[in-house]
């Protein structure tokens, strides 16, 4: 594409294709089935039969592990107050054979329609007090012509809203609630109108335009992969942020929101009601666009400085705390800008993926012949995902990839002398990439084993290899002994023996190394059984490890998709190409890098997330070792694996395989699962 | 030329930024940022609560709390102040704190303060009441409040101070007319305030020392050595 006008001719051009589809495949049943929405009250506008019995609903694993760590925490907090624990019991729940279920009220509505109605959206709207849902079949002619739908009802927006798309004249609704159901207050609304999904439009551009310049712009794909990958992750992320809205489903992400949004003030933190509701992971969820509508009106109403709370803080902020700026200027903008709460949501989440883009971009771009497979880390599904979301992974992910990058050009050309711009980009990035996770920079030890020729002389080179030694000391010894901060929790944080993840039950950061340290064989046993076991469950379909964090992950096979997509990168090049290896020396070095480095974030998790003495570690996540992908693949480098074809090829290949994977995962667990 | 500029500078900048740093990192550590740490004692509100009125019957009451501080010294209390409708301007609320040695009976005191009902106060408000001399209060110490009312003698609203039925282990509160002094079944609702250090930047300049100082290492200084750009006139070319 040579010229502007071409350009903006493509992209009006995919736009319109996208729309159209919109309206003419997707909004069928609207143009079709025109009828205007029909509200009725059940016992006045239709004929109603109505039965009630008690039941009882088991817990999920999630609610189960909720009561016993908030008993767990509670405790904690009577023994250090010195008070006495007297455990609060709760009417509803009821304890059967060692398991744990909850009181319902089961109401069954079995009524008739005036007439037979198509509908695409069923709305049940009831004033509940506590969670609730309902269970909808329909039927035609007495026939029933669906599988029964679930809806669950939230209580702040007093509603569920059910997509059925069938025509029927009659229905039946289970009603499950925590109290009775008085038929009087609810209001059931069936309606079919005509209302473009802008999100399904978006992803069909996106497929589309992306199709568009992988095909037609060769050389640009080829020579200016940074920007490629920046133009894909713009785009899928945006989906992303756009589609997620504030749902929140990424990990812990009200208590990265929290420190957030409290980042965007100065001293004073005016919390809203929508925004203390965002800190308390307690926003309303939705699963359809009449669902989102109502929750994004109830978060805006909850949005009012005018009687939001107000708190004080420190001018200073924790070292740690100032990974969530990019969150924090978005916050600040949309608050600047006096933005709705969906938009000031959606700014923190864009604030995140601009600096994750800029950061990659240059990662990209300074890698010497493997840039595409830094390309690809950037646009790894979990990656992207995180980066898109309110939380400081998106940080850590890109400075230690710009780091690991840097580091390893550094290995690339062994001979030739480590410059300072080199050297505090490497240093600068590690220490930025490990401010929350400091167990990261043992990564940064590399540099300690560059050989001698990379330096001016073994005095400047002894005090390099010190001062990088002394860097990761300082930031491993600030895990044990972290700086006091100013808040009246300074008791509890600075006493050593209730350190430990709260979330978990039985966790004793203290009492776990004196575990480890009185016993360290079954230690070493329980480290290496773990770690190999997660890789043999990740390799061979025990566990998935490409996904959206909370939203779901993809099978097993999209992980050896990506593997050899990522083999294919490092190993292979086009004959144009001329690609070194790092060397024997640093292949075995970077492997026991790789090696320690994933010894020690499982060793501090079983620490500081795992009940003292278990057998096995819990919390290790899979994205905890994607900074150890390029120090891994960077291990396979070589110049003989030639492929027949070019280099854009193998850029178009990349770029489709991630896109289409993304594109793929937005599709199913986003557009579908919350926004139809 | 801008290029060989910055690199002549290089030889200054970099060891004078690690040098900044380590000024840095020990002017951290000599001045640290003094914050005020609240703990919570007896703030959980019921209905039950009820209101200590200063005054009674036209006389000043005198409401007393006797405490054990940690090991720190206590910075000053926050209580619940009403002052139920009235204005009060230039009554103040005096508060002294007394400190009972290790092996004496009698308390001496050591700080003696006037908090500024009209002005400062809401009429219902949670007040920061500050201790001078904060250092010497620590250990068993008792707090007295009194009303000093303004001109005009007495007040038509009496303020009073909130308290409610919990009674913390190690604390008294009780009241004193005339000359008896009644022991409270209760407490008054109250938050310790200490204080303790931090080192906003202790953290960031012990790391970025380490970072300059490696950075800096990888210059030539020998090569800086043997041109001597400072005894050249017009500087040296450091271009290959």
């Amino acid at each position: 594409m040579k010229n502007k006008g071409t350009i903006g001719f493509s992209v009006l051009f995919i736009v319109t294709v996208a729309v159209l589809l919109e309206c003419l495949i997707f909004q069928f049943h609207a143009v079709t089935n025109k009828e205007k929405p029909l509200t009725l009250k059940p016992g006045t506008d239709m004929e109603v039969q109505i039965t009630v019995e008690e039941n009882l609903a088991k817990l999920s694993p999630d609610e189960v592990k909720a009561i016993e760590v908030e008993r767990e925490n509670n405790k904690l907090l009577a023994e250090f107050y010195q008070e006495e624990y007297v455990e609060a019991e709760e009417e509803a729940l009821v304890e059967k054979d060692g398991e744990l279920f909850r009181k319902i009220k089961q109401t069954t509505i079995r009524a008739s329609l005036p007439e037979a109605y198509y509908a695409h959206e069923f709305k049940v709207a009831y004033p509940i007090e506590e969670k609730g849902g309902y269970q909808v079949s329909t039927f035609l002619e007495g026939k029933k012509i669906n599988r029964n739908v679930y809806c669950s009802m939230n209580s702040k927006i007093g509603c569920g809203v059910a997509l059925l798309d069938s025509t029927f004249d009659s229905f039946t609704i289970v009603l499950a609630t925590e109290e009775e159901i008085d038929i009087e207050q609810m209001e059931i609304t069936l309606s079919n109108v005509f209302s473009p999904n802008w999100l399904r439009i978006g992803i069909m551009t996106c497929l589309l335009g992306g199709i568009v310049l992988l095909l037609f712009c060769g050389k640009f794909v080829q020579d200016k992969p940074e920007w490629v990958f920046a133009m894909f992750a713009f785009a899928l992320g945006s989906l992303l942020i756009w589609g997620i809205g504030t749902n929140q489903v990424s990990f812990d992400e009200y208590s990265h929101a929290k420190k957030a949004y409290d980042l965007s003030f100065g001293t004073a933190i005016e919390t809203t009601e929508a925004a203390m509701q965002m800190k308390g992971n307690l926003l309303p969820f939705f699963y359809n666009r009449a669902e989102r509508k109502l929750v994004e009106e109830y978060e805006q109403k909850n949005h009012d400085f005018s009687w939001a709370d107000i708190t004080y803080q420190s001018r200073f902020h924790r070292s740690e705390d100032r990974v969530y700026y990019p969150n924090a200027i978005g916050f600040f903008l949309g608050r600047k800008l006096g933005a709705d709460f969906a938009a000031t949501v959606a700014l923190a989440k864009y604030g995140n993926l601009l600096m994750y883009i800029l950061v990659v971009f240059f990662a990209v771009k300074l890698a010497k012949g493997y840039n595409m497979l830094v390309a690809l880390i950037g646009l790894l599904p979990n990656n992207l995902f995180i980066a898109s979301a309110i939380s400081y992974d998106g940080v850590v992910t890109a400075f230690l990839l710009l780091a690991t990058v840097l580091i390893a050009n550094e290995m690339l050309e062994p001979e030739k002398k480590i410059t300072w711009q080199s050297t505090l980009g490497i240093l600068l990035a590690y220490v930025i990439g490990s401010l929350t996770k400091p167990v990261y920079i043992v990564m940064a030890l590399m540099l300690v084993f560059f050989c001698r020729k990379k330096f001016e002389n073994r005095i400047q080179e002894a005090v390099f290899k010190l001062s990088v030694c002394v860097i990761a000391g300082l930031m491993l010894y600030a895990i044990f002994k972290p700086l006091p901060a100013a808040g009246g929790n300074y008791q509890l944080v600075g006493n050593f023996s209730y350190l430990g993840d709260k979330r978990n039950v039985g966790t004793s950061f203290s009492g776990q190394i004196q575990y480890v340290l009185g016993n360290p064989l079954i230690y070493i046993r329980v480290l290496l059984g773990s770690m190999f076991g997660m890789m043999k469950d990740y390799l061979f379909g025990g566990d998935s490890f490409i996904g959206y964090a909370y939203l779901g992950f993809k099978g097993w096979i999209w992980t050896w998709v990506c593997l050899i997509l990522a083999f294919f990168t490092a190993i292979c090049s086009s004959k144009e190409e001329k690609r070194d290896s790092i060397g024997i020396k640093y292949i075995v070095l970077n492997l026991i890098m790789i090696l320690g480095t994933a010894a020690i974030v499982w060793t501090s998790m079983y620490v500081s997330y795992t009940a003292v003495g278990a057998d096995s570690i819990a919390g290790v996540q899979g994205r905890y070792f994607i900074p150890l992908f390029l120090p891994f693949f960077s291990c396979f480098f070589q110049n003989k694996c030639k492929v027949p074809f070019g280099k854009v090829w193998v850029n178009r290949i990349g770029f489709f395989i991630m896109g289409g994977l993304n594109l793929y995962m937005i599709t199913e667990l986003v557009l579908v699962a919350m926004n139809l | 030329m801008k290029n060989c500029f910055l690199k002549e500078k290089l030889y200054i900048l970099l060891p004078m930024l690690t040098l900044f740093c380590l000024a840095g990192f020990i002017g951290s550590l000599i001045f640290p940022n003094e914050v005020l740490d609240t703990n919570t004692a007896n703030m959980e509100e019921s209905e039950e609560d009820f209101y200590l009125p200063m005054e009674q019957e036209g006389h000043v009451t005198r409401i007393d709390y006797e405490m054990t501080t940690e090991a720190r010294p206590l910075k000053g209390i926050q209580i619940g102040i009403h002052k139920n409708g009235g204005q009060l301007n230039g009554t103040g609320l005096k508060y002294c704190v007394y400190v009972k040695e290790a092996g004496q009976e009698k308390y001496d005191l050591v700080s003696e303060n006037v908090y500024e009902l009209g002005s400062q106060a809401y009429d219902f408000q949670y007040v920061y009441l500050p201790f001078s001399h904060s250092e010497k209060c620590r250990g068993q110490i008792r707090v007295t409040f009194e009303l000093e009312p303004g001109e005009g003698g007495s007040l038509k609203e009496v303020p009073s101070l909130r308290a409610n039925k919990n009674v913390l282990e190690d604390t008294v509160t009780g009241y004193t007319e005339g000359d008896s002094r009644t022991i409270l079944e209760g407490g008054l609702m109250i938050s310790y305030i200490y204080s303790h250090d931090t080192y906003p930047f202790l953290y960031d300049f012990r790391i970025l020392t380490f970072v300059f100082l490696a950075a800096s290492m990888t210059l030539s200084y020998e090569k800086l050595w043997q041109k001597r750009p400072w005894q050249k006139k017009g500087g040296v070319s450091y271009e290959k």
